[in-house]
């Protein structure tokens, strides 16, 4: 199987991972993040994931991110996907880099 | 600290090195999975990567990485290394869920505990009682590598491979 690249392009998408994994597991987030010991029901790979995606949220928010388009003018002139997809896809074409477009 | 594209360079030539021996016949892969946050990519990104083995064993590797204050660059934040029999109950990627699952061969956690072990069915092995080998700097590359071995011979404990020891 190719390595399979996937890119979060916005916060809007990143809540929604969270809505959907909280409620798959039937819990709140103020509960996953009370549950994460070693007694929890929550296994240690779930709590992982919980917590990567808690990463994300914030990282997104403190970058002013909405929508797939960063709030930072100096990231976002630097880092448009185009230019990615021009250099580094192109030269890697045994990846495939899923939802990178904003 | 690393950056996105050092990080899937790096995994790239320690895939392309384990594949031919890790990927035995008949054997049902599931990724591996990159996921990077936008900017288009950076940190914090995630890498998970399972083997699912004919004989009902997998391995499963796992790596999360943090973004570090003011830059895109990121940090080896958790991980998992598993190794035992799979669990029936399969992921919507078809990874076997951990939840409910047989105890590990050997297991390495550095996640939102302390750093532990589970081998030999004992469950949250802290440092203070490993031996030969530091959980925190555990290597996915040694981590195969021994998974491997461990299958060719089927007589070498994983943890020995490693140099675990646990009192």
């Amino acid at each position: 199987m190719p390595i399979q690249i996937r890119n979060t392009v916005s916060l809007a998408e990143v809540e929604h991972e969270l809505r959907v994994f909280e409620k798959r597991h039937q819990m709140s987030s103020t509960e996953f993040a009370a549950s994460t010991n070693l007694n929890s029901n929550i296994s240690e790979d779930d709590a992982m994931d919980w917590h990567f995606l808690i990463m994300q949220k914030q990282s997104l928010e403190e970058d002013g991110c909405v929508d797939g388009i960063n709030g930072n003018a100096e990231v976002r002139n630097v880092c448009t996907f185009s230019r990615f997809k021009s250099t580094v896809a192109a030269q890697e074409p045994h990846i495939i880099y899923d939802k990178v477009a904003a | 600290m690393i950056s996105w594209n050092e990080y899937c360079t790096q995994f790239k030539s320690d895939y392309d090195a384990l594949k031919d021996e890790l990927l035995e016949a008949g054997c049902d892969e599931r990724g591996p999975f990159l996921g990077a946050t936008q900017s288009p990519m950076r940190a914090p990104w995630t890498m998970d990567w399972a083997v699912l083995f004919n004989d009902g064993y997998y391995v499963r590797v796992k790596e999360t990485y943090r973004q570090l204050p003011g830059s895109n660059n990121g940090e080896r934040h958790h991980l998992s290394y598993h190794y035992g029999s799979a669990n029936p109950m399969k992921d919507a990627r078809g990874i076997p869920v951990s939840r409910g699952a047989p105890k590990p061969v050997l297991r390495i956690d550095v996640d939102t505990h302390f750093p532990h072990i589970h081998m030999n069915g004992d469950d949250h092995i802290d440092q203070a009682r490993v031996k030969g080998y530091i959980i925190k700097n555990a290597d996915m590359v040694q981590f195969l590598r021994a998974v491997i071995e461990h299958r060719k011979t089927r007589t070498i404990p994983l943890g020995d491979l490693l140099n675990i020891s646990v009192r």
